[in-house]
């Protein structure tokens, strides 16, 4: 079992790089897959939109012949079909696997089967959007009809076409649209995380702190025995290991005592014997921690406390 | 060191003395994000890889021996981060270019060629059952060819008409040839996706496009031979036909693999085998695009300036011979 794989949430995905080793993913929720189209449409039109502007201005500036204006025209008839079709393909191509309104997002594309992401998967997955966006909307923008059928009932399969192909990526838990089935690949967040100073590493502290600190470590160090240790598993551990870290942010520092008498508690610490909570509780985690993983050298990993 | 410092637990110590690494491909990692591989230097780049397999053991490492979860938290994120940067596709765009025009895109075809062979047929069962059907009954035509796409081909229309059609463009310009080209070649770019894009649902739409192509074929065909016109109209059509008709047949070809792979998976899954059968094929629906677009240049221009039925069909024969050896030659490895 790997540890930080939690497969209990539905959106996690598992990918088996080519080395061998696992890596969970989680999967781009729709509302950022819709945020992230919507961002490049945005991106299409205004560049678009920016295009006709200054070419309006040079037809105007250049005194607006015949032959001008059918340039022009030739032109944009290109850029436009360019933009369509390979304004996503080439920036996936480029960016690995994010568009602009990807990265806006922060999700990318990545290969369902662990390898690269080729050219070819990329070019199928964006030419899918033929089918799957471009077709509705000139049904409904331009009333055309899907595949010229004219008749009674068509509107209904119209419709029908429309849903299907909206609700499609809803369906399965990678939420994967036709384009991702066809070319292999999957949309997932960027993965974010800080590394942390180790809980189980002293700050660094002027040479005045760490001397009090000593002599402060020597009057009021505990030792926990081994049946003391024995009691907690990872979860606690690692919940433990959650307050320590936001010790500083916490609203009700409250907290922190009453952790510290339940552990005391549990493990059955006198008592009557005074301790310094924030010590007592980083002591606590280090020798837990040291006997955890201790444990787990020797193929014994113990997930959570005894009942 | 004191019997419960960090010292003593060996995953802090394990921590100590691989960070640094950690840390450095972090930094390639987070500028790759910002501006792709470009923005690294030679030597960087080569410790790419280096740095990532050694987070990667670290990983793996870390799993069995650390408790820490914020450290395992960053190992898995960046290792998940890296993995995106280092198996991006790095494909160049002038060299994944030659390597397409001169291997893939012929190989796949090769690959295909069953389908293509069923796309081709399909076309053609279209033409000849609209030629035979509108020579029986001229009333049929306007059934085969939508009024929208006749340009004043229709059943009203005299001889004198239909040869103009087939001998005009002589004084265009070039601007308005390259105009007629550019919405040629986009018009037809787009059906071809489409087709290919809709084999996806079970080959039936793809089929009933390449259907309909091949009825305007027939259709017009019957239409011209009953002015007896018939081989003028073929050697108008056949210059850029050749390349053109081709290319649709491949759409409709890809087409077919993505619907035949979902509705026959063989030995693997449907899910499976549509997405390897699929990326097979996205070469095939980009070659479709550029031998349009070599079509467009043929039909907007050379049929316009060159009005001579031999050399049209010389010309159409040459295109023929062309894709004939590119398609059978290209790319083998011999």
């Amino acid at each position: 079992m790997i540890q930080t794989a939690k497969l209990g949430k539905e959106r996690d995905r598992r990918v088996m790089t080519p080395e061998g080793i696992e890596l969970v993913f989680r999967v781009a929720s729709p509302s950022d897959r819709v945020t992230a189209f919507l961002t490049d449409i945005m991106v299409l039109l205004v560049s678009g939109f920016i295009f006709i502007l200054i070419a309006s201005y040079l037809i105007s500036f250049l005194g607006g012949g015949r032959e001008v204006q059918q340039a022009f025209h030739t032109f944009s008839v290109l850029l436009f079909f360019f933009l369509r079709n390979f304004y996503f393909i080439l920036l996936e191509m480029r960016w690995g696997g994010a568009t602009v309104g990807k990265r806006v997002v922060g999700i990318r594309v990545i290969s369902r089967d662990g390898g690269p992401v080729g050219a070819d998967a990329i070019v199928v997955r964006n030419l899918m959007r033929e089918l799957e966006f471009f077709l509705p909307i000139g049904v409904l923008l331009r009333g055309a009809h899907v595949m010229g059928m004219t008749g009674e009932w068509s509107w209904l399969i119209e419709v029908a076409w429309l849903v299907v192909f909206l609700v499609f990526p809803l369906l399965g838990r990678n939420r994967l649209r036709c384009g991702d089935l066809v070319a292999g690949t999957i949309v997932v967040r960027m993965p974010r995380a800080q590394l942390l100073p180790d809980l189980a590493q002293t700050k660094k502290r002027t040479r005045m702190e760490i001397e009090g600190r000593r002599a402060e470590r020597k009057k009021s160090r505990y030792a926990f025995t081994q049946e003391q240790l024995d009691i907690y598993g990872i979860r606690e551990l690692q919940v433990l290991e959650d307050l320590l870290r936001r010790k500083d942010q916490l609203a009700d520092p409250a907290v922190l005592e009453a952790v510290c008498i339940k552990i005391r508690r549990k493990i059955g610490w006198p008592q009557a014997d005074q301790v310094e909570t924030l010590v007592f509780l980083d002591e606590f985690y280090q020798a837990q921690r040291g006997r955890l993983e201790q444990r787990m050298l020797f193929g014994d990993r113990r997930e959570r406390k005894k009942r | 060191m004191n019997g419960l410092s960090g010292g003593r637990l060996r995953s802090y110590r394990f921590r100590k003395e691989r960070e640094r690494n950690w840390q450095e491909l972090e930094g390639l990692v987070a500028r790759i994000e910002k501006g792709g591989v470009g923005r690294l230097t030679a030597y960087e780049l080569s410790m790419l890889p280096v740095l990532y397999r050694h987070t990667i053991s670290s990983l793996s490492v870390a799993r069995s021996i650390s408790l820490d979860r914020n450290l395992l938290e960053y190992l898995e994120t960046l290792v998940a981060r890296s993995y995106i940067c280092v198996y991006a596709n790095k494909t160049r765009a002038l060299e994944g270019a030659r390597r397409f025009v001169r291997q893939t895109f012929p190989q796949s075809v090769r690959r295909h060629r069953w389908a293509v062979l069923t796309s081709a047929t399909v076309f053609l069962i279209g033409s000849l059952c609209a030629y035979v059907g509108v020579l029986a009954d001229m009333g049929r035509y306007d059934a085969y060819v939508a009024p929208s796409i006749q340009q004043g081909r229709g059943l009203s229309a005299s001889t004198e008409d239909l040869r103009e059609v087939l001998y005009d463009g002589r004084g265009e310009s070039g601007g308005a040839l390259a105009n007629f080209a550019s919405r040629l070649f986009t018009h037809n770019s787009q059906v071809g996706i489409m087709s290919f894009a809709l084999g996806f649902v079970a080959c039936i739409p793809t089929a009933i496009l390449v259907f309909k192509n091949g009825l305007v074929l027939g259709a017009m065909t019957a239409l011209h031979s009953s002015h007896g016109l018939g081989g003028e109209f073929l050697a108008w059509i056949v210059p850029h036909g050749v390349t053109e008709i081709g290319a649709l047949c491949l759409f409709g070809a890809a087409g077919f693999v993505l619907g035949y792979s979902l509705l026959v998976p063989g030995s693997h899954t449907r899910l499976e085998n549509l997405a390897r059968n699929g990326r097979d094929v996205a070469s095939i629906a980009i070659g479709g695009v550029m031998m349009l677009f070599l079509a467009a240049l043929l039909e907007g221009f050379f049929r316009q300036w060159v009005q001579s039925v031999p050399l049209r069909c010389g010309v159409a024969f040459a295109t023929f011979l062309f894709w004939a050896f590119y398609f059978r030659r290209m790319g083998r490895e011999t």
